[in-house]
């Protein structure tokens, strides 16, 4: 028996394509907005071509780099202090909001919450990483949430007061992400089913 | 005062409310007080039994039932899930936090209050609403409130008391 080929028809190809337009445009939004985080990956080579006249870096660096440089010059400085509760509520406000615009529908519409990888609580340590990058938030559901929240209270305690640094930070996220992972909800991907029942053989 | 009939009314105008209409407020009042062992206080089964399921993209923290027998045991932890600090979770923040009705023995006007997962839920962090009418209207002009940067204390255009709750401050005074 062959494999059952699902062909869409034309008014959901059409759909498709829409769809894949608006997430391709919030994308680029996204992009253009995070571009200044190419900043700490350029710095280095800036560094050298000041020393040794630009004669190492690649042509398109040379010409990037100036551009980055003058714009984290305005950015503004790391905060020095865990976020307030007014700053974490307009963070969770603008995830909410970009994780919608790059769904394409808000992740409550499926029964999910937008997850942090990196817990607010420590954002002030991951200098000017936006806490709203689309690669920091997951979609979650409240009881596979829980199970992040919980893994991220036990790392906290462990710290004994100790201020983590930045690779124990991304190092608890990875371990959280695996934790999680069967559990993380895309937009338009269904999640497996259970098998599907065999047919009745034919008498 | 604000009323709960007056808030959904307002809400409902604004097209901000949903409501299940499944006829089960009766037995989210029952199940509520089975999970906590206490009775509810006059304004949650009021709330409860308006059916509320979401203002805007704030979800409500409701029972869920399994079929036609049985409840979600996610859903049931979720109502549970502020019990520690004297409070009963009536919606969800959309980042794994909720705002809760404040259950402290003797109080005379329940407030509502913000509770962060990233601080194990351990307190109130700041006040939301003095009742839970006032609550629900502050919330359904949240984020808009937010995205159009209102000025701070924006809320006290429609819940003057919100500075007199007695559990936490409002969030502009919060740490």
């Amino acid at each position: 028996m062959g494999l059952l080929q699902y062909t869409p028809d034309a008014a959901e190809m059409a759909d498709l394509r829409r769809r894949q337009a608006a997430f391709d445009r919030a994308r680029r939004e996204e992009s253009r907005r995070n571009s200044w985080m190419a900043v700490p990956a350029l710095a280095p080579a800036a560094a050298i071509a000041a020393l040794e006249g630009g004669a190492i870096l690649a042509a398109g660096a040379v010409r990037a780099a100036p551009r980055a440089l003058a714009r984290a010059a305005s950015l503004p400085k790391a905060v020095p202090r865990p976020l307030s509760q007014a700053e974490k509520q307009i963070i969770r406000a603008e995830a909410r909001r970009r994780y919608a615009a790059a769904a394409g529908t808000p992740a409550s519409s499926w029964g999910a919450q937008v997850h942090h990888r990196i817990a607010l609580e420590f954002q002030h340590l991951m200098a000017r990483a936006d806490p709203n990058r689309l690669a920091n938030l997951l979609a979650l559901r409240q009881q596979a949430h829980s199970v992040a929240t919980n893994s991220w209270a036990a790392f906290a305690r462990g710290l004994n007061g100790r201020t983590p640094t930045q690779a124990e930070l991304v190092a608890q996220a990875m371990k959280v992400d695996k934790l999680v992972e069967p559990f993380i909800l895309r937009a338009r991907v269904a999640r497996p089913g259970p098998t599907p029942p065999r047919p009745l053989p034919k008498k | 005062m604000l009323t709960l009939s007056y808030a959904i009314r307002e809400l409902e105008r604004r097209r901000l409310l949903t409501h299940s209409r499944a006829g089960s407020g009766n037995d989210f009042v029952l199940r509520v007080e089975a999970l906590i062992g206490a009775p509810l206080p006059p304004e949650a089964i009021e709330l409860y039994r308006a059916e509320i399921t979401s203002i805007g993209e704030f979800a409500a923290v409701l029972p869920a039932k399994r079929g036609s027998h049985g409840w979600q045991a996610g859903a049931d932890d979720a109502v549970r899930s502020l019990l520690h600090v004297d409070a009963l979770p009536l919606f969800f923040d959309g980042c794994g936090n909720l705002f809760g009705l404040d259950l402290t023995a003797g109080a005379s006007r329940r407030a509502v209050y913000f509770f962060d997962h990233e601080r194990g839920f351990a307190k109130p962090e700041y006040a939301v609403g003095s009742s839970i009418p006032a609550f629900l209207l502050v919330l359904a002009d949240h984020d808009r409130a937010i995205a159009e940067r209102w000025p701070q204390g924006w809320e006290l255009e429609i819940d003057p008391d919100l500075d007199k709750c007695p559990r936490a401050p409002p969030i502009w005074l919060a740490s």
